[in-house]
């Protein structure tokens, strides 16, 4: 009895554009700051569960980032102020302090999952400085940073030889709901089929080699519902062993530390980072050019003297 | 770290000497004093004296001191041929100097030449085992390579040497911050506290360390240095006022049903709130309503 690659993936197709104003303004807060790390909140929304909107950003702060005062004040008023306009905190930024560190910390990656909890297309963005260094050096369309999202991704790929006493102890099947990632599949033989489409779920691709294949396509757009119940009496026999403890695997490894998963997303993929605006970077390269980066308010500058505004009105014009 | 008074004083002398104003060499010296990093700024306008015989000769003796800043500066612009012609003519007046040696140490880190810089500075450690500076160098050499615990290890060690080094505590609590090591960072803010207590800035971030460890024994602690702070301020700090409402929040979450508790610190809260509201009123008055709807929510839910 072998299992071999079953890759759920969360969250599907889903792009994420980022606007000139809330691009240029991270940037410059980091270059405001050169020698410390920076961070911020994204500000947007989600567009018809297909993009995510990125229209602001508010700098957060440039020293003990990891210190949570400034972080819970400033979550309170940025909620409280866009919220007013329909617009909610929808991604996280981070320049690290180093210029060749392009890894995402754990101080990032914290934020981020406090951001996931309540809007689960959160989106972290590393800036990546020697992106940023090749562009002010000649033009670049590409954006400087780097956009990574969570994915409840489990993938394993070693052959499961586990007894086949784990199905006696699975009487419930729960599946994690997702699109497929790799190659396309065949129509499920199950026979709950209609069943899980009147639940409006994204559907899992479920990839099993054995002695027969059982594929479950991609029904119906993803909502950001976790996980459902799908009753399923395959054929008898073995391979219902086989698809019980398939899902029983699948639930351990669902309870492990979710900051794990954030995963880069590729350009051109699900959770890749477009700029809204094609010339976004030369506007970025001129406000650079004039040190605009001078003005840049964030919420440490407040909190230091509160007559300084973290909206930052006045820095495009 | 710098006064709200300083800060002042800098920031006007910047903007006149950038808007081409005299002060020059004032400005230069109060960056200087209070160990601030505006090197973009300290290059410009320090080169702009070197450059000028005149104004050069008029430095007397200061003009080493002025070549030595301005070489740090231009090695953090990344103008290592500025810094480089800089150390040289420090190096032709003061041939044997550890204290040159030091800049050339500097010099091979930023063009990133590490187990080079590593033998300067070992060899100037040999002279002399004692000098602080080289082996602060040594642990900077280490964070910028990105080795953190190389790094804590070495400050750990020099502060079991100089343990009257401010600025070395500081910093060992600012990386362990970055790691989220909490409680290593709070013993490194007490020894500061300890040194300096009439320091606020060290008490806050104290405050906002234990904050963010959690748990009621720590809160209360924080409680007590975010009023501290405030005392030390005469009340004008905003972090410490924001810090008092959200420790008594916090604390409300978890003693539940302790009337006493609640009693004392809604004093405190509300003490607080309103001192930020009256500041806010007079300074930040398009914000008031967004710190009247925070204080609503820590409030509430408390």
């Amino acid at each position: 009895m072998q299992i071999k690659v079953i890759t759920l993936v969360m969250g599907g197709e889903l792009k994420y554009e980022i606007g000139q104003n809330a691009y240029i303004k991270l940037v410059l807060h980091a270059l405001k700051h050169k020698a410390s790390a920076v961070n911020g909140v994204l500000i947007g929304r989600l567009i018809k569960d297909e993009v995510v909107e990125i229209s602001d950003a508010v700098p957060l702060s440039h020293s003990h980032i990891g210190l949570l005062p400034t972080l819970e004040i400033a979550l309170i008023q940025i909620e409280e102020h866009f919220g007013s306009q329909g617009l909610s905190v929808v991604g996280y930024y981070h320049a690290n302090e180093r210029f060749d560190d392009l890894e995402l910390g754990n101080v990032a990656k914290k934020i981020g999952d406090h951001i996931y909890r309540y809007f689960p297309q959160v989106s972290v963005l590393l800036l990546d400085n020697k992106k940023l260094e090749s562009l002010i050096k000649g033009k670049d369309r590409n954006p400087v940073v780097q956009s990574t999202i969570k994915r409840n991704e489990l993938c394993f790929n070693e052959p499961y030889k586990g007894p086949a006493s784990y199905a006696t102890e699975c009487d419930r099947l729960q599946v994690f709901i997702g699109t497929v990632r790799e190659g396309f599949v065949q129509p499920l033989n199950c026979m709950k089929l209609e069943e899980l489409s009147s639940v409006s779920l994204s559907l899992v691709s479920i990839v099993l080699y054995s002695h027969y294949c059982y594929e479950v396509s991609s029904l119906v757009p993803i909502s950001s519902c976790l996980c459902s119940q799908i009753f399923c009496t395959s054929p008898q026999g073995p391979d219902f062993d086989l698809l019980s403890c398939t899902f029983l695997l699948m639930k351990q490894l669902y309870t492990r530390d979710l900051s794990k998963n954030w995963k880069q997303a590729g350009s051109g993929g699900s959770g890749s980072l477009t700029l809204k605006e094609p010339s976004a970077n030369i506007v970025l390269l001129d406000y650079i050019v004039s040190q605009k980066w001078e003005g840049v308010v964030d919420f440490d500058d407040h909190l230091d003297d509160i007559s300084k505004d973290w909206l930052n009105p006045d820095l495009f014009k | 770290m710098v006064g709200a008074k300083e800060e002042v004083e800098l920031n006007r002398l910047e903007n006149q000497v950038d808007n081409g104003g005299s002060g020059v060499w004032e400005y230069l010296c109060l960056v200087s004093k209070l160990k601030i990093r505006r090197s973009d700024k300290v290059l410009k306008h320090g080169l702009s004296i070197l450059n000028d015989p005149k104004k050069r000769s008029k430095l007397g003796p200061e003009e080493w001191t002025l070549y030595e800043q301005v070489a740090v500066a231009a090695m953090d612009c990344q103008c290592l041929d500025v810094a480089k012609d800089c150390i040289k003519a420090l190096q032709k007046k003061f041939p044997e100097s550890r204290r040159v040696g030091k800049l050339e140490g500097m010099l091979l880190e930023a063009k990133g030449l590490w187990e080079d810089a590593e033998k300067v500075y070992s060899s100037l450690l040999e002279d002399s085992p004692l000098d602080q500076v080289i082996h602060k160098r040594k642990i900077s050499m280490a964070k910028a390579q990105g080795n953190i615990s190389v790094a804590i290890e070495g400050l750990n060690k020099y502060l079991e040497i100089f343990m009257a080094d401010h600025d070395a505590w500081r910093e060992l609590a600012e990386i362990y911050v970055s790691l989220q090591l909490y409680k290593q960072a709070a013993f490194c803010y007490e020894e500061l506290i300890l040194c300096q207590p009439t320091v606020p800035l060290y008490h806050l971030a104290y405050a906002d360390v234990l904050y963010t460890l959690g748990g009621s024994e720590n809160l209360q602690i924080a409680k007590k240095y975010y009023a501290a702070t405030i005392d030390l301020t005469g009340g004008k700090n905003t972090r410490a006022l924001y810090g008092i409402c959200l420790c008594t929040l916090a604390l409300g979450q978890q003693t539940k049903g302790r009337n006493k508790e609640e009693k004392e610190s809604s004093e405190l809260h509300s003490l607080a709130a309103t001192a930020l509201e009256k500041d806010y009123k007079y300074r930040a008055s398009d914000k008031l309503s967004l710190l009247t709807a925070t204080l609503r929510n820590l409030k509430l839910q408390s």
